[in-house]
């Protein structure tokens, strides 16, 4: 098979793929509902790994998950090595100030940025104030896998406490 | 700034009194250690190849206190769709049906609790059934078999150790003050008295809440549900919240974490994927299997 | 050509994922696993996989990003891994797809279907060629469920895998709910296209849940396989017997109990296709 017929194949598959991962229209004949429906599956897959990786922000975001993280998967491609929490941080901030981050999801963020950090020190403190206050530092140091501490504020923290990699 | 050639405060010098310090801090520290012992009496080795009888719930209790059996059995309503949670922070539980007789006490607590209180919280949830009969019994039980500490003899293990602690802290404290006074150096006196307040309060925090035969039971456990740690899938939910805690739930079940209030830190932060098969609620599949 | 002929005997499996690693461990009556090839590290195995091993259960080492059906020519340090993990796990076979995953730099995340024209098969054979060499054992090949079709196309998609397995001497990989799929989205007749594949070149042969939505059928993975699949695999079995069946869940893993009477159901499923063969 001669390069030129291998590149001439390169360019359909791309353009097909550009379609499905964009949702845009598909090249000429293609059936449109057979490919919006492929294109839909990949970034539903996409999706489901996501909200995996980030549950707490899954959670919060509810019913409009699924739509918001469909809006965002048209525009931004998943990173190459296809890790959901580098994919749901890059989601994570695309949000803004749209959504304010309850408690959980922000420890869930915090976490996820000390874990993706791969070299370096990483510390950051969230005060969390919400149905269980609590100061929450997250560090990575260096050559060292992420750990957090969690000190309760108030009299209700009561198994808040504990660090763990 | 006074020299280095300060008096000697109440006629002790300086290395000497810490000396003395570090000594008689050494031996608190023996004697807690010896103490701790005590209150979690010996090891018995058994060499039954069965894992002990132990329920879920107890498990739990064993590990984390009423708190995790609570959890646990919550995880396990569920499971088999019997209650529900709301979504978002404000989201609380609510029951969606009713337990046949045979249901274990623990279960029937909690749903008996979210059924009169629908849309109840996390705290709330855990203050009324702490003290349900169903969790007072199995607490006594536990205590009456040697694997459960009684509250009183924690009380009183955290008691001593924290007023001997604080002695030793206003020792120094003291010790310090006068040689401010004087004009003496206190550095490593204040680091010492600095080190003991740690010390005091991370052991107080860290007061056993078994026996040493209940530990090793729950550690049995444990280790033949090892895969549960990472993965509680399968069904496995409750067993898996009662060994390795309530955390794991945010993998596996997110909604019920958040509705029990389960801090998301707990939780590792993995980009693995794949997870799910605690989560039910009401209307869910049940049994969607075969 | 180098025709591989299928020498192995595998029974039961299941797809091996972590969250799977208790249940299998305690499953009784399987016979091999497969391991997604790019879930291993670049050293040792995991733990489960290891101890599977151990107990006597074969592993079969199975790829899903070599994109053999890609215009570019598989990834050399890809294909070092997938052989790496074949002699970790002495493998009696590895398995890949007859798929792409990326094109112009940029990846997919999915199996997507390759058009079934001449020109593709061309690509696709000299692709699964130049991993054959790479590899220290056969190559099964797997047709996907596709929720997209590519115009033009010269043949039907049994035609075009015999073509393909006949002029590569690879081995086929049916997945009965991929079949299923693609029939039922496609309408074709599964039961048809089973009789034209090249069944006699089966390696093993997967079963996957999946789900109905909107008329149609999705290949999940992670749902309950459904009854035309179950009747399909009783088709194949009537026909033909194979060396192995592997379940396959990735995700909303049941209770164990409910993965064993999945498991039991296949077996069940099988065994009524095989009294028919055998009654004749």
């Amino acid at each position: 098979m001669s390069a030129d017929d291998r590149s001439s194949y390169a360019a359909r598959q791309a353009q097909l793929l550009d379609a499905l991962l964009r949702g845009g229209a598909p090249p000429a004949g293609f059936a449109a509902a057979e490919a919006d429906a492929a294109g839909r599956s990949l970034r539903r897959k996409r999706d489901r790994a996501v909200a995996r990786a980030w549950p707490a922000l899954a959670l919060q975001l509810g019913e409009e998950y699924e739509a918001r993280f469909d809006a965002f998967a048209r525009v931004v491609d998943a990173p190459a090595s296809g890790d959901p929490l580098a994919d749901g941080l890059a989601f994570a901030r695309s949000l803004g100030r749209d959504v304010r981050l309850g408690d959980d999801a922000r420890a869930e963020l915090l976490l996820a940025r000390a874990a993706i950090r791969r070299r370096g020190l990483f510390v950051r403190a969230a005060w969390l104030r919400g149905r269980r206050p609590r100061l929450l530092v997250v560090a990575r140091l260096p050559r060292a896998g992420p750990l957090h501490v969690s000190v309760p504020a108030g009299a209700r923290g009561r198994d808040g406490g504990g660090a763990s990699c | 700034m006074n020299s280095m050639m300060a008096q000697t405060t109440w006629g002790i010098g300086g290395p000497q009194f810490l000396s003395a310090y570090a000594a008689v801090c050494a031996a608190a520290g023996l004697w807690v250690w010896q103490q701790w012992r005590a209150v979690r009496g010996p090891r018995r080795e058994d060499g039954d190849a069965e894992l002990p009888d132990l329920g879920v719930y107890e498990l739990a209790m064993l590990g984390g206190g009423a708190q995790l059996a609570i959890t646990s059995a919550a995880t396990q309503l569920h499971r088999d769709g019997l209650m529900k949670s709301g979504l978002g922070d404000a989201g609380g539980l609510e029951a969606c049906a009713e337990l046949d007789a045979t249901a274990d006490p623990v279960e029937r607590a909690v749903l008996e609790t979210v059924s009169n209180e629908p849309g109840i919280g996390a705290e709330a949830l855990h203050a009324r059934v702490e003290h349900s009969d169903a969790l007072e019994s199995m607490r006594a039980e536990l205590i009456d078999a040697g694997l459960l500490l009684p509250d009183d003899r924690v009380r009183r293990l955290k008691r001593r150790i924290l007023s001997l602690g604080a002695l030793l802290a206003l020792l120094g404290v003291v010790r310090i003050v006068a040689g401010v006074v004087a004009g003496a150096a206190i550095g490593w006196l204040a680091l010492m008295v600095v080190a003991v307040v740690a010390a005091t309060i991370w052991l107080a925090g860290r007061a056993p809440r078994t026996t040493a035969e209940g530990a090793a039971k729950l550690a049995r456990w444990r280790d033949a549900h090892d895969d549960l740690r990472r993965n509680p899938v399968g069904g496995e939910c409750a067993l898996a919240a009662a060994l390795f805690g309530g955390a794991a739930l945010w993998l596996a079940a997110p909604e019920i974490a958040s509705a029990l209030g389960v801090e998301r830190e707990g939780a590792p932060s993995s980009g693995g994927g794949g997870g799910g098969g605690c989560g039910s609620g009401c209307g869910g599949c049940g049994g969607c299997g075969g | 050509m180098n025709d591989t002929h299928v020498t192995w005997q595998l029974g039961r499996g299941v797809g091996w994922r972590p969250q799977l690693d208790g249940a299998i461990a305690r499953a009784r009556g399987l016979g091999f696993i497969e391991v997604i090839a790019e879930a291993i590290g670049e050293h040792g195995l995991p733990a489960g996989v290891a101890a599977a091993r151990q107990r006597g259960l074969q592993v079969v080492p199975h790829g899903v990003s070599l994109s053999l059906g890609g215009a570019e020519r598989p990834d050399r340090r890809r294909l070092g891994h997938l052989a790496s993990v074949a002699e970790r796990v002495e493998a009696p076979l590895v398995s890949e797809h007859i798929a792409f995953v990326r094109a112009g730099g940029r990846e997919s995340g999915h199996l997507l279907p390759v058009p079934r024209t001449r020109e593709a098969l061309e690509i696709l054979a000299e692709n699964v060629a130049l991993a054959q060499e790479a590899l220290p054992v056969p190559l099964a090949l797997e047709h996907v469920a596709a929720l997209v079709q590519w115009p033009g196309a010269e043949m039907d998609e049994a035609t075009f895998v015999r073509e393909l397995v006949e002029r590569t001497g690879a081995l086929l990989l049916l997945d009965v709910s991929n079949l299923f799929a693609n029939a039922h989205n496609h309408g074709y007749d599964a039961r048809d296209a089973l009789e034209r594949l090249p069944l006699e070149r089966i390696a093993y042969v997967h079963v996957g849940g999946g789900r109905f939505r909107a008329g149609v059928y999705h290949d999940t993975h992670a749902d309950p396989v459904v009854a035309g699949v179950l009747r399909l695999v009783e088709e194949l079995l009537a026909l033909t017997d194979v060396p192995g069946v592997l379940l396959e869940r990735d995700d909303d893993f049941p209770p164990e109990a409910a993965l064993a009477a999945e498991l039991r159901a296949i077996a069940h499923a099988a065994r009524r296709g095989r009294e028919r063969r055998v009654r004749g």
